[in-house]
């Protein structure tokens, strides 16, 4: 039996400092990554093992995806989404799951054509074939033009723009899921915020998956749930993939969020895995009361333009392009995705 | 020691200067920097760090914050 070294003192000279150097856990070799809240330090290997075992467990956990179903892999080319996709890409086999990945294309300039570089090379060298929509050429206008001309804040439309496209892209495709990149350090907060403003119906949101309805509204999951966003940038560096290394020119790290985020992080650090625990019990309660997209069945209704999910007769975003350029785009994007499908064969 | 730190996202390049110490431990450096350890990735050779390791004069190490939503 292989003895398990937790650590070793080293003198690293009168001159220098004393260093415990981590070793893995499960091996012993040099660690990489300590991770308090399992009480664990990992090496490389192991660490990708464990960072790729979580996804699957939470997939099987959460019943998340089943056998033989499809899902559509939202990649924007930034390092959650990217370690999202090289996760599930190698866990399919064993779930027996199809991964769609599925890229769009937003207008922001320079940071956009650099996401879909990455995007592209992430693709190549996981040996997936990544569909790619342009929004600019499907609908003749970037985010930053449908922002400026609506008088609606960049990150609002964006959000609109990419949960539609995503939805007809699954609806469109017959995929039975869509998969976001969305880890414990984006849902938590947002959790927190939404119980302490007294939404527990947007909190439960934030469960693992929220169901659908069959032929207008997919089915959403989150397999990494349980993953923090430092797990998926270390696992990303590890598996030498690229990832887009600046931000989002319209990002805004500030106000409330960052508050509770900022306590999360320090609550977390002086309480390993409370924040764990914390969204266990939240995806608890979302199984236990059932938790659909849509709030009530009530808002449940379909676009006249395009025939996807509405709270009233248009679509927000079919409502937003008509307000911009004339006419509601949600139809054209329906077309252009199954050009985009039938263009990959 | 001299220990070259590029900070990604924002592409900063940063210089830590040690006179007298042949090493510094990660941790150390990271306090230097002003981040705390669970917020940054530190990459020397394309390889993370935990924060006990340690960085030697002429070392050159990748600062990655973690929180960069985008
Ligand atoms: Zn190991
Ligand atoms: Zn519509």
């Amino acid at each position: 039996m292989r003895m398990v070294m937790r650590s070793r003192f080293t003198r690293l000279g009168r001159l220098g400092e004393v260093s415990t150097v981590a070793k893995c856990s499960k091996c012993g070799s040099k660690a990489v990554i300590k991770i308090p809240y399992a009480r664990m330090n990992l090496c490389e290997m192991h660490f990708i093992e464990y960072f790729e075992g979580r996804v699957a467990t939470t997939v099987k956990k959460y019943d998340l995806l089943k056998e033989g179903e499809s899902v559509l892999v939202a990649v924007s080319g930034g390092k959650d989404s990217v370690a999202l996709l090289s996760a599930l890409t190698a866990v399919a086999p064993e779930l027996r799951l199809k991964v769609m990945p599925l890229h769009i294309h937003l207008g922001l300039g320079e940071y956009s054509d650099e996401s879909l570089r990455v995007t592209k090379e992430v693709s190549r060298k996981l040996g997936v074939n990544t569909f790619i929509l342009s929004l600019e050429e499907v609908v003749g206008a970037t985010i930053p033009e449908l922002s400026a001309k609506s008088s609606r804040p960049p990150c609002a439309v964006c959000g609109l723009v990419k949960r539609y496209v995503l939805n007809a892209a699954a609806i469109e495709w017959g995929v039975d899921a869509v998969a976001t990149g969305h880890h414990i350090d984006d849902l938590a907060p947002y959790a927190l915020k939404n119980i302490l403003l007294g939404d527990m119906g947007a909190a439960l949101k934030l469960a693992p998956v929220t169901t659908g309805e069959e032929g207008y509204l997919a089915r959403r999951v989150r397999p990494l749930y349980e993953v923090t966003e430092r797990e998926c940038l270390i696992y990303a560096i590890i598996k030498g993939l690229p990832f887009v290394k600046t931000l989002c020119p319209n990002v805004f790290l500030g106000g409330m969020d960052a508050l509770i985020r900022r306590f999360l992080y320090e609550l977390d650090l002086r309480h390993p895995g409370v924040k764990l625990r914390f969204m266990r019990s939240l995806a608890r309660m979302a199984t236990r009361y059932g938790v659909s997209q849509a709030r009530t069945q009530a808002e449940l209704t379909r676009c006249k333009y395009c025939g996807l999910p509405s709270r009233s007769d248009v679509c927000g975003f079919c409502r937003l392009t008509e307000r911009v350029l004339g006419s509601p785009a949600g139809p054209m994007v329906r077309e252009a995705l199954k050009d985009v499908r039938a263009s990959s064969h | 020691m001299i220990v070259r730190v590029k900070i990604h996202p924002t592409k900063r390049e940063v210089t830590i200067e040690k006179p007298g110490r042949k090493v510094v431990r990660v941790m150390t450096l990271l306090r230097e920097l002003g981040y705390g350890v669970y917020e940054v990735v530190v990459v020397k050779g394309g390889r993370p760090l935990t924060e006990d390791d340690v960085v030697a004069d002429g070392d050159e190490v990748e600062v990655y914050e973690v929180r960069s939503a985008g």
